[in-house]
């Protein structure tokens, strides 16, 4: 017996070990032959367990599935009790395989395995029981039946083909009785009722189809088989009806032996499937929605596998219907095992079609596809991602059309599946920066958001190059890719792999590469051809008055004209005093084509306005530069100008008051006058002093702290940057920085300011026309001074008196006019001094509000020159002592506080 | 509209700091001798965006012509002029001079009276290059107030400008005579002074005080000239004048004109005499300066040293009643400055007025490319400060000193103004004395109700 044995297990061993070698290895993971043998080494386990305990056969496999202690089931005294365990494992996961792998399997293997992907583990522990088996033959000659056992186990646990049980059952006949088919397999539990189902009945079923283990194939299982296959195909049988929906079972399906009606109701399954997918698929396959053809298609093709099934089991069932029963003859049970595979994948199938509906379309589409295939079973992991990869193929292609042609495809329906947009309402001027947004809604899993806005920028830069840069090649952008930038070379295929669904590593890496190559293209066109930076420069000169000389000139010019009603301003003599600033100054030194761009804005008039209040300089930008000086930076550009502009202008009237004065003053050392007229002269002199002090220091601090500080920050930030993106950003940053400095904020703190310093500079406004009167005051006055001192030379030449009784009434006259003036001018001074107060309350507060961090430093050197020499300091906390209430305003300007 | 400056350059003194003036003018612009501009300065990589046209017209021939009127009663130094290397520069039909050529022999009254006697000639330059001018801004007149044609033609000059040119700034680039008496050669030099100052005090709008015995000082202790020749102290002033026309002529942000620069310095139209400094000083032919190291914080702080102002009076009494800065260099960060003012006041380096807010206005300039410096900031202050009043007080001193022994008297009795009294001399006397006393009254709190009464 024991050369017998031995006999028999060598070839057996070296037949696991050639089956078991990688070239010939049937996967474990694959269902395709897995499930199959299983069965068989189950029946094959069951029937020698069986066999040798007797007590526990029927009880056996029904038992450990709810008692999950499986040793009942086996005589494990035969066994050696090294493999003992191995066996035990082996049991419970062949059965878990064949019972419910989605219930059964958890249950039973997650406590020794973890869930179905213990398959792996598994398969390592055969290895080792197979080992064992070697030992155990080695120390144990006349080892038996039970040794047998465990190598039909172990063949079976390989993965054997069916034709593999010929060879074996050929070369050992001694046990050929315990391999051979046919071996009648349960059919698996319907799926409609799968999860309530108990699992006693399935197992039962397995000990019934036992007992009929006759190989003769009765002619009503031919019928049955066919019956089965139009089942399939989801055509009405005399078992199943598909004229409703779901399908119905006839009286006859009821009639049928339990495993042949799991059968039926298996291929009624799949035949529902199919009906159902194929009308989604027939539907779908003129969608206008490419990716919704392609998924159809893709799905389409899984179909065909399954129709290819159904064409090889129709051929082998009328082929051999005349023969003798063989091995390979078409059996109920064997179709049982042929559908195990496809229904499954129909079940996907179908699982994936029902999702979608009308609308889901695009990256949408695809995303609900992604969402089946993160799936713990490789198999079913693997048809979905195929599927999706399918799918995704038109949005891939949207990609690579955009990248290397900046093309979106037709509005329609290319459009909308894509994950960018064009909005076409938005003229070239903004292209750059609104025309193409991100849907996110289209985004494809594959693509991070941030790659995506990198496909974006690179389909937008070529079309803004095309678009917006007159006279670039179209061809700039990606089709040099293959080319340029030393370092990074594609080839081909890279280039074929970054555009197929699934490999963004590549993706990323070309679209990277192209990014840069367009930007730096842009970059180049900008700033070359279009002369940004020149440009931005003209801005800071003529918008930010940083032409010194030709403000100054442009007010001397413009001042007379703008000094008129709003109405009475005409463009045309505007423009023409522009030209001649712009000629008469270092301005014209500028290059043509940025003198070309300033010019001037005259907004609508409101009533009561006066020239200054509709006028503002110009300078306009055309598009590609549109993409840095956007309308939004146009529009900040503006408000800075509108603010020094104002300043400039109330230091031009200060300034040109204080030469009338000098003037003023030159003639009254000829002529003195009166008290009062020399003391409204003081008067003026002092607030005017006062007045171009903070203006004068709100410039400085604007000129010096802000715009250059700025300016300086952004032209770094120029150099350094390496795309367009990278300088509008900074160009925002910089305009946002002036305005934050420059007291023009949003928030209403800021707007507090800036409307105190409105008002400030409304009254400093207002006194140089007080001044104004006071000097023709003035003059008028020294004018009859002069007429009377005339008057009396001409008496005393006539020998009279210098002067009679009028005299004096004229002086009393002077007197009252230099009194009048004297009101004016200090009404308005303590205006201004009251206004003053106030901004620099405000700017004391602000300083002492740590909300606002940034700037502070700057706003605290304003505060701090305001008041250099400590002036309002001192005259506002001897007020406040004076009046002994003004505590807080005492805090804010008291002696000590480091703020002044 | 470049608002055209126009130069008046009188007398001996006054035309030979204006000549240098010019030379240093030449040399930052890149204009050569003869008036053309240099290649450097015509290349447009090189070039820099200065304005030329405010203190110089374009010829026919690409010439660039000074906007300068030399005027003097004695031919010499204009001769000299015309001899050296810049004979070309001038318009020959800009220069004046007297056709007796004797002079005005150190006296205020005789050069007065020539001035009267040449008014129409002279006028007549003047007329024509503010004809030539798009728009003129003033009038800068280089002059002494000691000697003769200087003090007396220039105050004449003074007087008429006003007269003629009513809306026209007028600034003055002043000489002050050396007040210690053993280096004067001017007896007479208090009473011509006491003249001058009355004009200047009455016609002019702004005053530049240079003080000769500051210059010395400062070439002795400073650059350490143990004997400082007059070509090196002109120079030390026209140093002074180009730096203070830095802004006018290398346009940024502010300070683009005349009136804008001394508008704030003068709060009150009488006290409109500035004083200078500048830092750190080097001149050309002795190229070694004491002062190495050169930032913001450093010139700043020396600016408030009296030791590098050009007046002989110190700034540690007295208050200041307003203050420029202008920092010329290449890349100077704005919160330097920010960071020395904090700096001057923490250290209470000036004093300001208490009559009201006063503060160090700073104006950043470029440096000339085509001049060389040793420096990388240079730094140039115009102050109003009240201690201006002890050079008046000097002058009064002495003044009164010769003028109560009536001494010197006989040279100005020739001259009608003084043919039948003596009656200027005090009126003169009183407008300075005026003078000095709003000065004073500018350092206490009530300077707003002073003379007012």
């Amino acid at each position: 017996m024991a050369a017998t044995s031995n006999a028999v297990l060598s070839p057996l061993l070296k037949l696991w070990s050639s089956i078991g070698s990688p070239s010939t290895e049937v996967s474990l993971a694959s269902r395709e032959s897995h499930p199959k043998c299983l069965r068989l080494c189950l029946r094959l386990l069951s029937s020698n367990l069986g066999s040798t305990s007797s007590t526990s056969s029927s009880s056996s496999s029904s038992s450990s599935n709810s008692s999950n202690t499986p040793n009942s089931s086996l005589n494990l005294t035969s066994y050696p009790p090294s493999i003992v365990p191995l066996m035990l494992k082996s049991e419970i996961y062949l059965k878990s395989v064949y019972l419910k792998p989605e219930q059964t399997a958890s249950n039973m293997l997650s406590s020794s395995d973890g869930n179905r992907s213990g398959l792996t583990n598994f398969r390592a522990e055969l290895s080792q029981l197979s080992t064992a088996v070697s030992a155990l033959l080695e120390a144990n000659p006349n080892s038996n039946t039970s040794t047998v056992k465990l190598i039909s186990l172990l063949v079976a646990l390989r993965g054997t083909k069916k034709a593999d049980y010929n060879t074996i059952s050929q070369s050992f006949p001694q046990i050929s009785h315990q391999l051979s088919p046919p071996l009648k397999l349960p059919p698996p539990p319907p799926l409609a009722a799968s999860s309530t189902r108990p699992q006693d009945p399935a197992v039962s079923a397995v000990e019934d189809d036992f007992k009929l283990s006759t190989p003769s194939i009765p002619s009503t299982e031919h019928s049955l088989l066919k019956s089965c296959l139009y089942t399939l195909q989801g055509i009405t049988t005399k078992y199943v009806d598909f004229s409703t929906s779901p399908p119905t079972q006839t009286q006859d399906l009821k009639l049928l032996p339990p495993g042949h009606h799991g059968l039926l109701i298996d291929c009624a399954s799949a035949g529902f499937y199919y009906t159902q997918i194929k009308s989604f698929t027939t539907r779908y396959t003129d969608s206008p929605s490419l990716v919704q053809k392609s998924f159809s298609q893709s799905v389409d093709n899984e179909l065909a596998h399954y129709f290819a099934l159904i064409a090889t089991l129709e051929n082998t069932l009328s082929q051999k219907t005349n023969d003798p029963p063989s091995f390979s003859a078409l059996t109920v049970r064997g179709l049982a095992l042929h559908l195990q595979t496809p229904l499954g994948n129909l079940q996907t199938l179908k699982t994936l079609t029902d999702g979608i509906g009308e609308d889901c379309i695009g990256g949408e589409l695809i995303c609900v596809l992604k969402v089946h295939g993160e799936h713990g079973d490789p198999y079913l992991k693997r048809v979905v991602d195929g599927i999706v990869e399918r799918s995704a193929g038109p949005v891939m292609g949207m990609v690579e059309r955009w990248v290397r042609e900046g093309e979106l495809g037709r509005k329609d329906i290319e459009e909308s599946e894509f994950f960018i947009t064009e909005d076409t309402s938005v003229t070239n001027d903004d292209l750059y920066g609104f025309r193409y947004n991100l849907n996110a809604r289209m985004l494809i899993p594959s693509i991070t958001p941030a790659l995506a806005n990198k496909i974006l920028s690179v389909g937008r830069d070529i079309n803004f190059l095309r678009k917006c840069c007159v006279g670039v090649s179209a061809d700039a952008g990606f089709f040099s890719l293959r080319t340029f930038s030393p370092g990074v070379h594609f080839t081909s295929d890279e280039l074929k792999k970054a555009f197929t669904y699934g490999n963004p590593t590549v993706l990323e890496k070309v679209i990277t590469a192209a990014s840069r190559e367009t930007s730096q293209e842009i970059l180049k066109v900008v700033k070359d051809q279009y002369n940004l930076s020149s440009h931005l420069s003209a801005m800071k000169k003529f918008l930010l008055l940083g032409q010194g000389d030709f403000v100054s000139a442009l007010l001397d010019a413009v001042g007379p004209e703008l000094g008129k009603r709003a109405e009475a301003v005409y463009r045309h003599n505007i423009v023409g005093v522009l030209d001649t600033a712009l000629r008469g100054t270092n301005a014209q030194y500028l290059p043509q084509y940025v003198l070309d761009r300033c010019g001037i804005k005259l907004y609508e008039p409101s009533p009561g306005d006066s020239g200054w209040d509709i006028f503002s300089l110009d300078y306009h930008v055309e598009s590609p530069l549109t993409a840095v000086v956007h309308a939004k930076a146009s529009s900040k550009y503006r408000r800075i100008f509108h603010m020094l502009w104002r300043l400039k202008r109330i230091e031009w009237g200060l300034n040109n008051t204080w030469r009338r004065a000098t003037g003023v003053s030159h003639s009254l050392r000829a002529n003195e006058v009166g008290g009062t007229i020399k003391k409204a002269l003081r008067k003026v002199a002092l607030a005017r002093q006062e007045m171009l002090h903070v203006t004068s220091n709100i410039q400085n601090y604007l000129m010096f702290e802000v715009l250059e500080g700025s300016w300086a920050a952004f032209s770094r930030k120029f150099a350094e940057s390496s795309s367009l993106d990278d300088i509008i950003k900074a160009h925002d940053e910089y305009l946002d920085n002036i305005l934050h400095l420059g007291l023009l904020g949003e928030d209403p703190e800021s707007k507090r300011l800036s409307a105190q310093l409105a008002l400030v500079f409304d009254i400093a406004d207002r006194f140089c026309s007080v001044q104004d009167r006071v000097f023709v005051d003035c003059l008028s006055a020294l004018g009859s001074e002069a007429t009377r001192a005339e008057e009396a030379q001409r008496r005393i030449q006539k020998g009279d008196w210098g002067f009679d009784g009028d005299g004096n009434l004229d002086a009393s006259a002077i007197d009252e006019l230099g009194l009048k003036s004297l009101e004016g001018v200090e009404a308005t001074t303590v205006e201004f001094e009251e206004g003053l107060k106030g901004l620099l309350k405000l700017l004391v507060g602000r300083l002492s509000n740590g909300a606002l961090n940034q700037g502070h430093d700057a706003l605290r050197f304003l505060t701090f020159r305001l008041d250099f020499n400590q002036f309002y300091e001192q005259k506002y906390s001897k007020k406040a002592e004076d009046s002994e209430l003004d505590d807080d305003r005492r805090r804010s300007f008291g002696v000590g506080n480091v703020i002044f | 509209m470049p608002r055209e400056i126009l130069t008046l350059q009188v007398g001996q003194c006054g035309n030979q700091i204006g000549s240098e003036f010019w030379k240093q003018l030449c040399s930052e612009h890149g204009i050569s001798p003869d008036g053309i501009l240099q290649d450097f300065a015509q290349n447009p990589l090189t070039a820099v965006d200065d304005r030329k046209d405010v203190f110089f017209y374009q010829a026919d021939d690409e010439h660039y012509i000074p906007r300068a009127v030399l005027v003097d009663l004695e031919p010499r130094v204009i001769d000299r002029i015309n001899s050296s290397a810049y004979r070309n520069l001038f318009n020959p039909e800009n220069c004046f001079v007297a056709g007796g050529g004797g002079g005005a022999g150190n006296n205020w009254a005789s050069g007065f009276r020539q001035g009267e006697e040449h008014l129409e000639s002279i006028m007549e330059i003047i007329d024509r290059e503010a004809d030539a001018s798009d728009s003129l801004e003033g009038f800068v007149l280089t002059h002494s107030i000691a000697g003769g044609t200087g003090s007396g033609l220039g105050s004449f000059m003074l007087e008429k400008l006003n007269d003629h040119f009513p809306k026209k700034l007028i600034q003055t680039y002043s000489v002050f005579p050396n007040w210690d008496q053993s280096q004067s050669d001017v007896v007479v030099q208090p009473y011509n002074s006491i003249l001058t100052l009355k004009r200047l005090c009455l016609n002019a709008d702004a005053v530049v005080v240079l003080d000769n015995t500051a210059l010395n000082r400062i070439a002795v202790d400073r650059l350490r000239l143990n004997n400082p020749t007059v070509d090196q102290l002109n120079s030390l002033v026209a140093t002074i004048m180009a730096a203070s026309t830095t802004t006018l002529r290398y346009p940024s942000y502010n300070n683009n004109d005349l009136i804008g620069l001394v508008a704030s310095l003068i709060p009150t139209p009488r006290c409109h005499f500035l004083m200078s400094g500048y830092t750190p000083l080097v001149l050309s032919d002795t190229q070694v300066s004491a002062i190495r190291k050169t930032t913001v914080l450093d010139v700043m702080r020396r600016l408030t040293q009296t030791k590098n102002i050009m007046v002989s009076a110190s700034t540690k009494q007295g208050v200041y009643i307003s203050m420029l800065n202008i920092i010329t260099g290449d890349d100077i960060d704005p919160t330097d400055v920010h960071k020395s003012l904090q700096r001057i006041r923490e250290k209470r380096l000036v004093n300001f007025i208490p009559w009201g807010p006063a503060s160090i206005q700073v104006a950043l300039a470029r440096k000339s490319p085509y001049v060389e410096t040793a420096h990388k900031v240079s730094g140039f202050m115009l102050a109003n400060h009240t201690s201006m009043s002890t050079l008046f007080e000097r002058s009064l001193s002495q003044f009164d000193k010769i003028k109560k022994r009536n001494a010197f008297l006989d040279n100005y009795r020739k001259e009608p103004m003084f043919a039948e009294n003596l009656d200027e001399f005090d009126s003169a006397r009183e407008v300075v004395q005026n003078l000095v006393d709003e000065y004073k009254a500018c350092e206490r709190p009530d300077y707003a109700s002073f003379g007012l009464d």
